[in-house]
């Protein structure tokens, strides 16, 4: 098998094995599946590019989630750019916490999960996806994000507790229309504040 | 327990829930809460219920089903950059941001440089003028320590002379202002020859650093040729202006 051939067999093992999870965590973290799937096929597309710099075969999930930050870091830059527009959420008449869940309430839950994940600042969603979607130690989260470990623990941690009350107050509101604006993502934010909306 | 310490364990809970079972962190956290009575235990309890669901949530996304075979068609549409590419082009990233530096420092440099000539070409032509007006002496002596005694005072930086030919002979001096600028003008005679020697405060003009020895051409002066030779000497700057075409050897500094 020539160079050329080893590198699409790897190429090719890395779309079966990591092509969902990297969308999964794009789509979690933008919370647009069209924007997701564009910043999944330039991260394949860079990391096609640049397979050769890839030194250890084995950190190649890291390595392409490092590629995928940083394409989403140029994705929340450009967004910024853009004019802001409100988008509204439109859940009347859904209430996920009364009784047992009916299937349009568990899509509703969804639904506010990713509302909630949309409101929460960067530096404590991307730990927690780490860990919660990606499987990844904290440790580990720590070593990739270039974090002491208590630092990731902290934001894991305020970042579940506003994912937390963000849904627990919108349970008691089982008739709202929420208007959801993207955070604010540069400095000026004092520790305590977590999300950047509603 | 107190109530603030209770607190402090509900914070490290958050904190360590996340952690792998094993971790020596969080088995010190589950061995609290076992020896704590209230409701700790179920708000633990609940906590590890309520990551698991959110792990579960989080999960719950399909990619689109055509996205795989899109990313594998990426290899059809182009070639991966070699390694020896990468390395180049690292290498020329780098001579590039060394040629940027480079060509900004030499920038910023050329640019004091020009702004100083232009400053010293300024003050040998505010000499020169002055040097071929011949101000009337206020004090005329040929005693250096007569001169200076009587100029002494009147000007806010001290008054010096630099090291010149032992056959200048002084004929006197006064304080004069040119361009809004004090400086101390002495007139000096040697081999026939009238020299003006100026001397003034750089900072008036500009000039934060020391000025070496060098001859300034002046705008040409419609009485006669004139040459002014600028220079730092013992922290104070000079213009020394020569009538006459050529400028002495042990003027022009050597």
């Amino acid at each position: 098998m020539g160079r050329r051939d080893a590198k699409r067999t790897m190429y090719k093992s890395w779309v079966r094995e990591y092509a969902a999870d990297l969308y999964r965590c794009a789509f979690r973290l933008i919370g647009r599946a069209d924007a997701a799937e564009e910043i999944v096929q330039e991260t394949f597309y860079e990391a096609w590019r640049s397979i050769d710099s890839l030194r250890d075969p084995a950190k190649a999930k890291p390595w392409l989630l490092k590629i995928l930050r940083h394409r989403y870091a140029h994705w929340v830059r450009d967004e910024s750019r853009r004019p802001k527009t409100g988008m509204v959420l439109d859940l009347e008449g859904s209430n996920p916490s009364s009784g047992a869940e009916e299937p349009g309430d568990v899509m509703a839950r969804r639904e506010w999960l990713q509302a909630a994940l949309n409101a929460l600042e960067d530096r404590y969603k991307v730990p927690f996806i780490l860990v919660f979607l990606e499987g990844f130690t904290c440790e580990q989260a720590g070593e990739f994000l270039e974090l002491p470990l208590g630092t990731v623990l902290s934001r894991i941690h305020r970042g579940r507790r506003f994912l937390r009350e963000y849904l627990n107050r919108d349970e008691r509101l089982p008739h709202a229309t929420l208007r959801i604006h993207r955070p604010q993502r540069e400095g000026g934010e004092p520790e305590s504040h977590v999300g950047g909306a509603p | 327990m107190n109530a603030e310490e209770i607190e402090q364990l509900r914070r490290r809970m958050g904190e360590v829930a996340a952690l792998p079972h094993e971790d020596a962190k969080r088995l010190a956290v589950v061995r609290q809460i076992s020896q704590v009575e209230g409701p700790l235990e179920q708000e633990w309890l609940e906590l590890l219920r309520e990551d698991e669901r959110m792990r579960l949530e989080l999960a719950r996304v399909t990619p689109p089903p055509d996205l795989e075979q899109r990313l594998l068609a990426i290899p059809q549409q182009i070639k991966p950059r070699t390694r020896w590419l990468l390395r180049t082009s690292r290498w020329v990233s780098a001579l590039a941001a060394v040629l940027v530096i480079g060509l900004a420092l030499w920038g910023v440099t050329a640019m004091k440089n020009h702004r100083l000539s232009r400053t010293l070409g300024d003050i040998a032509t505010l000499a020169m003028a002055s040097h071929e007006t011949q101000p009337d002496l206020a004090v005329a002596s040929s005693d250096w320590q007569v001169v200076r005694t009587a100029l002494d005072g009147s000007l806010y930086f001290p008054i010096d002379r630099p090291k010149l030919d032992p056959s200048f002979k002084l004929l006197g001096g006064k304080v004069v202002k040119l361009a809004g600028a004090s400086m101390v003008y002495t007139r000096w005679e040697s081999a026939g020859r009238t020299y003006s020697l100026y001397q003034f405060c750089g900072k008036d003009f500009g000039i934060n650093a020391p000025v070496a020895r060098q001859e300034i051409s002046p705008r040409p002066s419609p009485k006669a040729r004139c040459n002014v030779i600028v220079w730092t000497e013992d922290h104070c700057d000079y213009a020394l202006v020569i009538d006459g075409e050529t400028t002495p050897a042990w003027a022009s500094g050597a």
